[in-house]
């Protein structure tokens, strides 16, 4: 494909229409506001060139030295040192020396170190390594550009700020594994297919276009388009939860009252939208399910009924049938299977002793069942296709003899991926109170006047909050869920971690840490915001680290 | 995508503006108006090569202007301002990529009200069936020095790498696109005519 093929299609791009030009800046405009004290625009200088190879004033006077120092047999020896010294710098920067004869090589290394880049042999050795077919000599800013370039590719010490010393680190886990028989599967108790509640609809409407108060709390929101999008908001004067459908701009398509339902939660279905919340009777509190359509219309309500108390721990949509995940008693587990009809096909309570009180964070699919991830906790358990709780594993900080440890740790994400677990812990030091952002709250105390707004991925506030933070990754074999090997990245802003698979089935491992700090006089408060990547880790299925870190400072230039 | 003499003057002046906190007459932030009409369209293009879809490409370019009012005043007079400006829009759209493509544990996303491909689509396929082979920071490069005609100078500052790693990158690129459609690598003369062409 020829570069004029390739700008031939690349003038599609004109067909990218831009938004209103009015609408952008107006939004724009919002973050310039008036009355907030500004700094002084700081110092920060450009971001340092790589540096060019530096001599080693020493080695060039032991080199004359040994050149014209003692005679006779000191020559054999000046070739052997010269000859070692080009070598190892040819091995350091992964530079092959293949074509050039032995004095070459010397004069090559000190074309390169004295940053000349004079000898046509420098510039073929560069474009022989890098593949180039030398079609002719090289001026020295080709050649010297080139070697730039090559420099740019070489793989770096990792930086500060992980470690891979799985013995050490695994050690300090305690790792444990529960296998549960067989679960008893309850039959369903009890199903309401009529509304579970009638409220008066137009009333309530007319209630809430009466309403008096403004804004609304946003509670939950779901099913963000371009141009539409769902929330239950409780109306401090009706005092009800209502379902709507916005249109961008808070403009209300329709609501309807879900006012009975006690931790309403909103989630996407396919096509349609799933409210679920309890109800407390006088005996039970259960779990509702309705489900409406895109044009408000409730298609069904269903009532879960696996016991005497039951929250919604996970909802899932996953081939056309819903499923809810279920906190029953305070320490059983449902899981119930739904038709998009509101027909409950399938459901099992797995009653067991292990863990006094679940609650799970996050539900990841699994060999046909889920993981499901333990709320703040180091634990999570291991459900098959059916519903049935089958393994409970919990992987915490007790050292060999037994004494906990010093660091609080709890799963926030794991990864099923190349016959492995990727578990990624939050890790913090443990505190007798307070918590680890303290530290950073301390600085802005300390802080007799308040900045105003600062920019700068390296601020103290920021840092502060950094370092209260560390992402460990322990990788555990997906069968037996022992830990295998374990990396620690510190300065790990918790919300910034993330964790995926690439396609090659390497996994990346990622720290972002908030580079602007904004202060707002009129809330008293700061925010952290705005992203930059730190550390970019990419761990290839075998379990080694790929030396190549990409560090991206934020935006701009930073000192 | 032509950029002007001059037009690197008046978007420091724009930056320069933004960084002071300036208002015009009408209260609005001096400079944004100037910097939308010289570079929105740059960056909602570099945005929707980096993140594949409109939808998202227009959440950058939002994101992007609000983040350089917020930074402008970082931006240093005598430096590439487009350079600078196209560099927090890239991070802005890697940003977005790298939530977008955060594993769900709950599949959530359903094509809700969201429209399907339409006509307007369309337009792009060749674009896409071009680009598709391509990572998303290969992309970029090659966007950047064939559609919006960036030296490699300017690139190199816009995605914080030598010259020589600029050139390289760009090379790679255009020899997997080749590869990829069936025609042979380039070769050295080529390469080299082009790249010495632009070190001059």
């Amino acid at each position: 494909m020829k570069e004029n093929e390739i700008k031939t299609r690349l003038q599609a791009l004109d067909g990218l229409t831009l938004p209103p030009k009015s609408q952008m800046l107006r939004r724009a405009a919002v973050y310039q506001s008036s009355g907030i004290t500004r700094l002084d625009p700081p110092a920060y200088t450009l971001p340092k060139p790589r540096p060019a190879f530096v001599r080693s004033p020493l080695a060039v006077i032991i080199t004359l030295l040994i050149l014209f120092g003692i005679a006779g047999g000191t020559i054999l020896g000046a070739d052997l040192y010269t000859y070692g010294k080009a070598s190892a710098f040819f091995e350091e920067y992964g530079l092959s020396a293949e074509g050039l004869k032995r004095d070459e090589l010397w004069d090559v290394y000190r074309d390169i170190t004295t940053g000349k880049f004079e000898l046509p042999a420098t510039g073929q050795m560069l474009q022989s390594n890098m593949g180039i077919t030398p079609s002719g000599p090289l001026s020295a800013g080709e050649a010297e550009s080139l070697w730039e370039g090559w420099k740019e590719d070489q793989p770096s010490d990792p930086p500060e700020g992980i470690l891979s010393s799985p013995h050490d680190i695994v050690r300090h886990i305690s790792f444990t594994h529960t296998r549960f028989p067989e679960q008893i599967a309850n039959t369903v108790r009890y199903q309401m297919r009529t509304p579970c509640f009638e409220p008066n609809i137009e009333a309530e409407k007319a209630a809430l276009a009466a309403s008096a108060s403004n804004p609304m709390l946003p509670q939950w929101d779901a099913g963000k388009s371009a141009e539409f999008y769902y929330s239950v908001r409780y109306d401090s004067y009706t005092g009800r939860q209502y379902l709507f459908k916005f249109k961008k701009g808070e403009t209300v398509i329709w609501s309807y009252p879900v006012g009975d339902l006690q931790m309403a939660r909103l989630h996407v279905a396919g096509e349609y939208i799933a409210v679920t919340g309890s109800t407390e009777g006088a005996q039970h509190k259960d779990i509702h399910v309705l489900l409406f359509s895109q044009d408000g219309e409730l298609c069904w309500q269903t009532v879960l009924d696996n016991g005497d108390n039951e929250s919604v721990s996970q909802f899932l949509y996953e081939d056309h049938l819903i499923k809810v995940i279920s906190k029953v008693d305070f320490k059983n587990i449902g899981y119930t299977v739904l038709d998009m009809e509101g027909n409950i096909l399938h459901n099992v309570v797995n009653q067991q002793d292990v863990v006094p009180n679940v609650s799970f964070s996050s539900a990841i699919p699994f060999k046909s069942g889920y993981i499901l991830i333990s709320y703040m906790g180091t634990d999570f358990f291991i459900m098959d296709k059916n519903g049935t709780v089958t393994d409970y594993c919990d992987y915490s900080d007790e050292q060999a003899n037994g004494d906990a440890g010093d660091e609080d740790l709890r799963i926030v994400d794991i990864l099923p991926a190349n016959n492995r677990l990727y578990i990624r812990f939050e890790v913090t030091d443990k505190r007798e109170h307070g918590r680890p952002i303290d530290p950073a709250l301390d600085l802005i105390q300390e802080t007799d006047t308040f900045p105003g707004i600062a920019f700068s991925p390296y601020n103290d506030i920021i840092m502060a909050v950094r370092k209260a933070y560390r992402s460990l990754l322990l990788v555990c074999d997906a069968d037996t869920f022992e830990p295998i090997a374990a990396y620690q990245m510190n300065d790990a802003y918790p919300s910034s971690v993330d964790l995926s698979q690439n396609s090659d089935g390497s996994i990346v491992w990622t720290s972002g840490a908030p580079y602007v700090t904004t202060y707002s006089p009129y809330t008293s408060a700061y925010t952290l915001s705005g992203t930059s990547y730190d550390y970019v880790y990419t761990i290839r299925p075998d379990g080694t680290v790929e030396d190549n870190v990409y560090v991206y400072i934020g935006s701009g230039y930073f000192g | 995508m032509a950029w002007k003499p001059g037009d690197s003057k008046r978007l420091e002046r724009a930056l320069m503006a933004l960084g002071r906190g300036e208002r015009t007459k009408d209260g609005e932030p001096a400079g944004m108006s100037e910097l939308y009409d010289l570079m929105a369209q740059t960056i909602l293009t570099a945005a929707y090569v980096i993140t594949g879809n409109r939808e998202d490409a227009e959440d950058v370019l939002q994101d992007t202007l609000m983040e350089i009012i917020l930074d402008a005043h970082l931006y240093r007079p005598r430096t590439n301002p487009r350079a600078w400006v196209l560099t927090v829009a890239r991070h802005t759209a890697l940003d977005a990529v790298r939530k977008r493509n955060r594993r769900a544990t709950v599949s959530e996303e359903a094509a809700f009200d969201m429209p399907a491909p339409s006509d307007a689509e369309g337009e792009f396929a060749a674009l896409w069936d071009m680009l598709a082979v391509l990572k998303p920071e290969e992309r970029e490069i090659v966007v950047l020095r064939l559609y919006h005609c960036l030296s490699y100078i300017e690139i190199a500052e816009t995605l914080h790498v030598s010259v020589a790693a600029a050139q390289k990158r760009y090379q790679r690129a255009l020899d997997k696109l080749r590869e990829y459609h069936g025609v042979p690598k380039s070769t050295s003369a080529e390469k080299q005519k082009g790249d010495r062409h632009e070190r001059e």
